[in-house]
């Protein structure tokens, strides 16, 4: 754990310095998952902020401190959840993000300001944004925790509260048809 | 699916994940997480109004519970009243009435 018991109790107090001071030590860490679960620069921070709104309204509800991490987890996989179930719903979602991307790309391009490592990570995003529009928002927050996170099968059941073999017969599934949808965009031409 | 595509989707991971390092924060992440913070509470001006809507509501049980408590003493009284008033008395008065009646008709024709 990055804190210690004692400040995750001040700040369940209501002391402010203390849940500053969870903020402070978790913020990178939760920056950067939400980036890879999102795969939205621009959004990033600003979901991340949501986690810790919910965080510190919900902090009250945490029994024991010792269990904090996968608690935080599951807030940001709730957080997550809830900002790309509102993209879906504003419509659009790929071509949006994807015509973004290139907008940007091209523009870096031309001014020859971006770096050829930039530009390769965008490209990397845009193929791994098409596959995760092409499955489910389960399966791309697991896969994500899984695969690109790298968390273990203890620390997802935690996150997840479901049993080893229960979880291990999801990441089976989702992996399929992960797979799947690669080799369809890979028919289509798009990677 | 072929053993390809798998180590397709394992390099497409790796990948994903140099292609996404932690951002840093922005000077602005502290203020602006304390603003949403701020914002879900309830508004400053909001909290008078719900002490007075309280206060309101208090005063509109207690006047409620008075008023069942006054038609609950009144009702017996009533209805002891109604009670006591039989269907014996009521063919008494009925008849008082007629007789009133009749009399009444043989005041009037002059009789």
């Amino acid at each position: 754990m990055l804190v210690d018991p004692e400040t995750i109790q001040l700040a369940q107090s209501g002391d402010a310095s203390a849940f500053n001071v969870i903020v402070r030590s978790y913020r990178s860490r939760i920056l950067g998952t939400v980036f890879r679960l999102i795969g939205r620069p621009e959004d990033v921070e600003d979901v991340t902020q949501d986690v810790f709104v919910r965080l510190y309204y919900s902090l009250d509800q945490l029994r024991l401190p010792q269990v904090f991490e996968p608690w935080l987890h599951r807030l940001t996989v709730n957080t997550t959840y809830d900002y790309l179930r509102k993209r879906r719903r504003s419509g659009g979602v790929a071509m949006a993000g994807l015509s973004e991307e290139q907008v940007i790309a091209a523009d870096a391009a031309q001014s020859g300001r971006q770096h050829e490592e930039d530009v390769r990570n965008d490209e990397v995003r845009q193929v791994v944004g098409a596959l995760f529009e092409n499955i489910s928002d389960d399966d791309r927050i697991l896969l994500t925790l899984k695969e690109i996170e790298g968390m273990t099968l203890k620390e997802l059941q935690e996150i997840y509260n479901v049993k080893e073999n229960a979880l291990k017969v999801r990441l089976f599934r989702a992996r399929k048809r992960a797979l799947k949808a690669l080799e369809s965009l890979k028919d289509q031409g798009k990677i | 699916m072929s053993r390809l595509l798998e180590e397709r989707l394992e390099r497409i991971w790796k990948l994903y994940r140099a292609a996404c390092p932690a951002p840093e924060p922005s000077a602005g992440f502290m203020p602006g997480l304390w603003a949403k913070i701020d914002a879900r509470r309830s508004p400053g001006w909001l909290a008078p109004l719900r002490v007075w809507a309280t206060r309101v509501a208090a005063v509109a049980g207690l006047a409620a519970a008075l008023l069942v408590a006054a038609v609950g003493m009144w009702q017996p009284q009533q209805s002891l009243e109604v009670r006591e008033w039989g269907y014996v008395d009521v063919l008494a008065q009925d008849a008082a009435d007629q007789r009133d009646g009749d009399l009444w008709l043989l005041v009037s024709n002059g009789e």
